[in-house]
């Protein structure tokens, strides 16, 4: 029979340590006897799935509840829907873009990013729709749509390729100040504010800053260093 | 040729808490296990559980779901003998006690069993233990057991005062807070994948009731203080502040068939929380063992006992409850649990006793064990019986520091106490 020199506990026949203090076994007479041990062989367990289905449910009841009692009051005070179109359509929004991803194991996040986008685009179709405003095609669209490119191309270079996040960044976040100047240029022809853009300048050279200076740290391993040594947590 | 229906029985009152309190990576399990004298054959295995199971229609149960209460059901089958994991107790998902919420394994010479504790406690989980093991040896050797010292009758049904809820029975005009401060907590590394790291000490039963004895207390009381040093010194490590200091704590279940007359095989336990404040001062060994033994003097009588189960049962009668929704009713059950559950102590002590089998299986039956699976949010806790002369002290701990148990056992040799130890460690 085996001690342990630390503990002074006798050691089982199968332990190749001490259990209490992890001193492995020294006795010049005990052999190791790996058939005593007092379970079986370790074996890595098989990950098993998570299900949220009930959770899931219990969410989407979430979102239901209040639509049923909304289509109810609307149709009892005006006899036919009227505001509850807002409501479902907002609904189905908040629905798309916070609930619809956890029914999904492992989303592809760039699928994900494309839906929420295109969900967006036709919430605010139905809202002009509704109020007849003629601004969807003109604004909204390509608004909605300059936001998905540079969002959809984040992720998408995200995912599939896994370095160059400086540049990458560096790259959205100049191509976000263009975006600025999409905005007041479509707000200025649709809406016939001004002649020509003015405010877009400042976040456009603010964010060609900041971008810039994001590719420059990428492309300087020794800048990256210097800065990783000052600010590091 | 028509089935007879299936037997369902509500859960008793300790067991409603347990599958409120689920999660995803813990279920409420402990574990009973025999080790023979010569290797198991799962044939005869699968054969005696097939016998045993029908005498024990509320422990070979599945978990069932009504719309405000869980309930159990008898099944109809005995679900099939296993071979054993790498370490005892591993989860028990939710869909698996839906189907059966016991499980019987087998590795080498032992026979284990892993009862989803809404079943029954530790003392009905024995009973079954010893009845299956006894079928096991009837069948394999031919022995002619007598229905003895916990080995029931496996031709007979189940009697109705073995399905009683024993609670229901223990009145009390009065019911006991149930406020208490909150305890030290023991923390440590979590091991990753779940791992249980199961660390049991052998010693001998007669060297410890000796010195248990000559310090005029229990063995539990003996234990438990034993248990309390090492912790007033890890927690001495850890918070050295003596002001911050928590009080140690050992929650103990009692098993009120004790105090109460109950043949039922159903939980049927309660518990109290000894335990000693490091914030008055520094505490000897003798100063614990006096706090621990007039603590539980003064607590363990069917009186306060039966005040502390009114507590529980009126709380499970209240009208607004029972109306509850019961996935509200989980929701609400598991923030209690979360809020004051595990607050009041440092782990769990659970000492089965010693474990008596008929002279006839003795000579067959090498060994006994008793595993508590871990606590929802800590990390270490103390399956205890005697059999044969030796006492079994089973640690289980989820995380990678063996700290407690080193204390624990390392105080043990110095009062001059021998300990053999073995482990599944990795």
């Amino acid at each position: 029979m085996a001690y342990c020199i630390r503990c002074g506990v006798e050691l089982g026949a199968g332990e190749e340590m001490c259990p209490l203090c992890h001193t492995p076994v020294r006795h010049p007479d005990v052999t190791i006897d790996p058939t005593q041990k007092p379970y079986p062989a370790y074996q890595k367990p098989r990950e098993e799935p998570v299900n949220h289905s009930g959770a899931l449910f219990l969410l989407t009841m979430l979102f239901v509840l209040p639509l049923v009692i909304c289509c109810l009051c609307d149709l009892l005070i005006h006899s036919h829907l009227t505001w509850f179109h807002y409501v479902i359509s907002s609904m189905l929004l908040l629905y798309v873009v916070l609930v619809l991803p956890m029914w999904f194991r492992h989303p592809n996040p760039v699928v994900l990013v494309c839906v929420d986008f295109i969900a967006v685009a036709l919430f605010l179709l139905y809202m002009d729709l509704l109020t007849q405003g003629g601004w969807f095609l003109p604004f909204a669209l390509p608004v909605t749509g300059g936001a998905m490119a540079i969002v959809v191309t984040v992720v998408t270079l995200e995912k599939y390729v896994h370095k160059g996040h400086l540049f990458i960044f560096g790259g959205a976040i100049i191509a976000l100040g263009g975006y600025t100047m999409l905005i007041e240029g479509l707000v200025n022809l649709v809406f016939h504010v001004r002649e020509h853009l003015l405010w877009s300048y400042f976040p456009l050279a603010a964010c060609f800053f900041i971008g810039m200076s994001l590719i420059v740290i990428a492309m300087s391993p020794s800048l990256r260093e210097s800065l990783h040594k000052k600010f590091f947590l | 040729m028509k089935q007879r229906p299936l037997r369902w029985m509500r859960l008793d009152n300790a067991a409603k808490i347990y599958p409120a309190n689920r999660r995803r990576k813990w279920s409420n399990v402990f574990r009973l296990s025999a080790t023979l004298q010569e290797p198991i054959d799962p044939i005869v295995l699968q054969s005696a559980l097939d016998v045993t199971i029908h005498r024990f229609p509320s422990i070979a149960g599945r978990l069932r779901r009504g719309m405000f209460w869980y309930y159990l059901e008898e099944i109809p089958q005995a679900p099939k003998v296993q071979p054993e994991n790498a370490h005892p107790l591993t989860r028990m998902p939710f869909d698996d006690i839906r189907k059966c919420a016991f499980r019987v394994l087998y590795y080498n010479r032992r026979i284990a069993v892993e009862f989803f504790h809404a079943l029954t406690d530790g003392n009905g989980g024995m009973v079954f233990l010893k009845t299956l093991v006894a079928e096991y040896l009837g069948q394999k050797y031919g022995l002619q057991i007598p229905n003895d010292k916990g080995v029931l009758d496996r031709t007979q049904p189940a009697t109705e005062a073995e399905l009683e809820d024993s609670f229901l029975k223990t009145k009390s005009l009065v019911k006991a807070s149930r406020r208490e401060e909150s305890a030290f907590r023991l923390r440590g590394t979590q091991e990753k994948d779940g791992f249980l790291t199961v660390t049991t000490g052998i010693l001998d039963v007669e060297q410890v009731l000796m010195m248990a004895r000559a310090y005029g207390v229990s063995l539990t009381v003996f234990m438990a203080s034993v248990l309390m040093m090492a912790i007033l010194k890890m927690q001495n490590q850890a918070v050295p502040k003596r002001k911050r200091q928590k009080p140690v704590k050992v929650l103990i279940p009692v098993n009120l068939r004790k105090l109460f007359p109950s043949m039922s095989l159903r939980n049927y336990v309660l518990y109290i929380t000894p335990g000693v404040d490091p914030k008055l001062g520094e505490y000897t060994f003798e100063e614990v063992l006096q706090t621990v033994h007039h603590q539980m003097g003064v607590e363990l009588t069917p009186k306060k006992m039966a005040a502390k189960v009114q507590t529980n049962v009126e709380a499970e009668q209240l009208l607004v409850l029972k109306l509850m929704p019961l996935f509200l009713k989980n929701i609400a059950m598991k923030m209690v649990y979360d809020a004051v559950g595990e607050r009041n102590s440092c782990l769990t002590l659970s000492n089965l006793g010693a474990v008596s089998l008929p002279e006839t299986m003795k000579p067959y039956v090498k060994r006994l064990d008793f595993v508590l699976g871990v606590q929802a949010t800590r990390p270490n806790n103390l399956g205890m019986l005697s059999y044969d002369g030796k006492l079994y002290c089973n640690f289980i701990r989820n995380i990678r520091e063996p700290t407690l148990e080193r204390e624990f056992f390392t105080f043990l040799r110095k009062l001059g106490l021998h300990v053999k130890v073995e482990s599944n460690q990795r």
